[in-house]
């Protein structure tokens, strides 16, 4: 019984195997025994006699009835198809193009920046280490211009760039007048 | 049922059969493989050729999962714009149609997922041109009927198919809709050809034993 039933499985599988190949060779078919003309007589004889699997021959005629209903998507392709792909593939390559060429410009324009940059670099950094030189002689000209209540100039010991010598003197010219 | 063109079996090159030199071949006339090599070195016409060639294939993968006419027109567009610029880097290891065929299957699962639709739409499985075609004959008054019956019963197989798994519907749509292959499904789904016989056997066994419940109730 064993041995029976385990032959009988490797049958179905056998015949499940050849039954795709059999139903491709048969597109048209309606009826089981029009998709089994294509298949070996152990085929047929199996399906006569295996109720399962003409059950799975069945479902393949009745799978077929109702996808007959989908329409075919391969028929939508035509003659326009071509030209519209190498229109647009044209159109890619010049997008592409377009914009290698802004990624070539650039180079270009960052060697002129980098001119720009360094001249105004070297300018600024001459007006910077000029600067600092110029600043005590502007701040002593505004305080000169200070005075006293008794309208004579206001100097400034701390700011007085002549030292201590000059700033005597003048204490001692102020006493003598 | 309706056939799809079969793609030119890929043999030995012509060239290196080496009977006359490629220069004196027509495009039409030479292997997929003779066309990739020229198309490499940017040879317009060769690709021109290739897109002729694969097509109809490429449309109706396309249409096995998307179904919208629209979506399906642009994709299988961008698939050969895509083919087209990638040319370079193809070794041809494999045929060229097993390559076209994976980024067809790839630009389509990523259009499903970037629009985040179901595969199956039914409301605008329609283009509008077939709409106008639909009303017009229904104006005619001749043969009305039989074709909203028949877009019903599209309809109702549609719904059906969307039980399935979305590789089980693709498979069985390109065997019976389509006219595929048992082992130009398994190249398109990179599957053993075996696995696509027993899933096309599971996926025709759930629809049909649906219809049948349909039936009873």
């Amino acid at each position: 019984m064993r041995n029976f039933l385990s032959k009988r499985s490797a049958e179905c599988r056998d015949f499940r195997s050849q039954l795709e190949d059999a139903a491709s060779a048969t597109p048209g078919a309606k009826e089981l025994s029009e998709l089994l003309t294509a298949a070996p007589a152990a085929l047929k004889e199996h399906a006569a006699a295996c109720s399962a699997c003409r059950a799975a021959a069945e479902n393949i005629l009745e799978a077929r009835a109702l996808l007959a209903e989908l329409p075919s998507h391969a028929a939508m392709a035509g003659p326009w198809f071509a030209p519209r792909v190498m229109v647009a593939i044209a159109a890619r390559k010049a997008e592409i193009s377009r914009a290698a060429d802004t990624w070539t410009f650039l180079p270009r324009l960052a060697a002129r920046l980098t001119w720009a940059s360094s001249i105004a670099l070297l300018l600024a950094s001459a007006w910077l280490y000029q600067r600092p030189a110029t600043m005590p002689a502007a701040a002593t000209s505004a305080k000169a211009v200070a005075t006293d209540i008794t309208g004579d100039p206001v100097v400034d010991p701390a700011t007085q760039s002549g030292g201590d010598d000059e700033f005597l003197l003048s204490l001692a010219e102020k006493q003598h007048r | 049922m309706p056939r799809v063109p079969k793609v030119e079996p890929l043999g030995p090159s012509a060239s290196t059969a080496g009977a006359k030199p490629p220069a004196a071949k027509a495009p039409g006339a030479m292997d997929d493989r003779e066309l990739v090599r020229r198309a490499q070195g940017e040879d317009q016409e060769a690709f021109e050729e290739l897109i002729r060639r694969h097509q109809h294939r490429v449309f109706a993968v396309a249409g096995g999962i998307l179904r919208r006419r629209e979506d399906v027109e642009d994709i299988a567009q961008q698939v050969f714009v895509k083919a087209y610029f990638s040319l370079k880097r193809f070794d041809q290891r494999a045929a060229f149609s097993t390559w076209l065929y994976k980024i067809t299957v790839n630009e389509c699962w990523d259009l499903l997922r970037k629009k985040k639709v179901r595969p199956l739409v039914y409301e605008s499985d329609l283009s509008e041109e077939q709409a106008r075609q639909v009303i017009a004959s229904e104006e005619k008054g001749g043969g009305g009927p039989d074709i909203s019956d028949r877009l019903e019963a599209r309809q109702r197989v549609e719904r059906l198919l969307e039980g399935l798994d979305e590789r089980d519907r693709l498979m069985l749509i390109l065997k019976e809709v389509e006219g595929f292959a048992v082992e130009e499904i398994a190249q398109v789904l990179d599957l053993n050809a075996n696995t696509v016989k027993v899933r096309l056997f599971r996926a025709r066994r759930r629809i049909v034993n649906k219809v049948r419940k349909r039936g009873e109730e």
